[in-house]
């Protein structure tokens, strides 16, 4: 078994990743009032980014209910674009692949779902640090 | 009356000013003697009528409208709050995915705290935006 696939323990694994948001919520309280700019900049980029490493690393691995995490994708995506600004035509694009990985996903076809889960991701990012270069 | 004297009929008094009583000028005896203070003397007790008075208007609501424009008006916060949920919605729901899909490898507990860490960020950034609202 390499590094990368060595088993943690559930209860390691919580503490980890509340460890994690307790971060994330106490340096966003605290840098808001002066950079909330870079902020939107920083959410705009590394969200979409952690959130397809995240699906493409379930799917790669496989197992019960990791393979059904891409359909989440459309969700984020509709999430994502609702409440920040974004250019049309890229989250058209972006909600375009975002069905396509839902229906590879369904079918179970793993390269499409990798390959689709990356494109909408990355368009997810770009409409969204596109939409606030705009406005 | 038998050729007696007739009592004469006290001279009325007017007021320029309609609405003004005065119970000394009003009142004269028929003897022409002083007229007594109105307290030392209940026989002089009189009754005066006035006519109905109709009382229009709504100053009370209007006072009360007046109060409520000039009270100092409490932000509702609804957009700061709707998005704060939003957020740390979305950061709570990726935490638990991320936990529940793939958080029992070092990998998966890596990306899983990223991805939390990034939505976190976010979500931190309208709490704070929430709480200056109500602040403020």
């Amino acid at each position: 078994m390499s590094s990368a696939h060595k088993s943690t323990s559930r209860n390691a694994a919580i503490a980890v990743v509340g460890v994690a948001g307790t971060a994330g919520i106490a340096a966003g309280w605290q840098v808001a009032p002066s950079g909330a700019n870079a902020l939107g900049y920083l959410h705009a980029g590394a969200g979409p980014v952690c959130f397809s490493a995240l699906c493409v690393y379930a799917v790669r691995r496989g197992g019960r209910a990791a393979r059904w995490l891409p359909l989440l994708l459309l969700g984020v995506f509709l999430l994502d674009i609702a409440r920040s600004p974004h250019v049309p035509i890229l989250s058209a694009l972006g909600l375009t692949a975002a069905v396509i990985v839902g229906i590879a996903t369904l079918r179970g076809h793993r390269p499409t779902t990798i390959v689709g889960t990356v494109a909408c991701c990355s368009l997810l990012a770009a409409t969204l640090i596109g939409g606030r270069l705009l406005h | 009356m038998g050729g007696g004297k007739e009592p004469t009929m006290p001279t009325p008094v007017s007021s320029p000013n309609s609405s003004y009583y005065d119970p000394y000028a009003q009142f004269t005896p028929v003897d022409g003697s002083e007229p007594a203070p109105a307290s030392s003397e209940p026989a002089a007790r009189r009754e005066v009528n006035v006519q109905p008075v109709m009382i229009t208007g709504e100053a009370g609501a209007k006072h009360l409208v007046q109060r409520h424009d000039a009270a100092p008006k409490l932000p509702d916060c609804l957009d700061e709050s709707a998005e704060a949920a939003l957020s740390c919605g979305k950061a709570g729901l990726v935490a638990a995915t991320g936990i529940l899909v793939s958080a029992t490898t070092v990998v998966g507990t890596a990306l899983a705290a990223a991805a939390t860490l990034a939505e976190g960020i976010a979500c931190g950034k309208e709490l704070r935006a929430y709480y200056e609202c109500k602040t403020q």
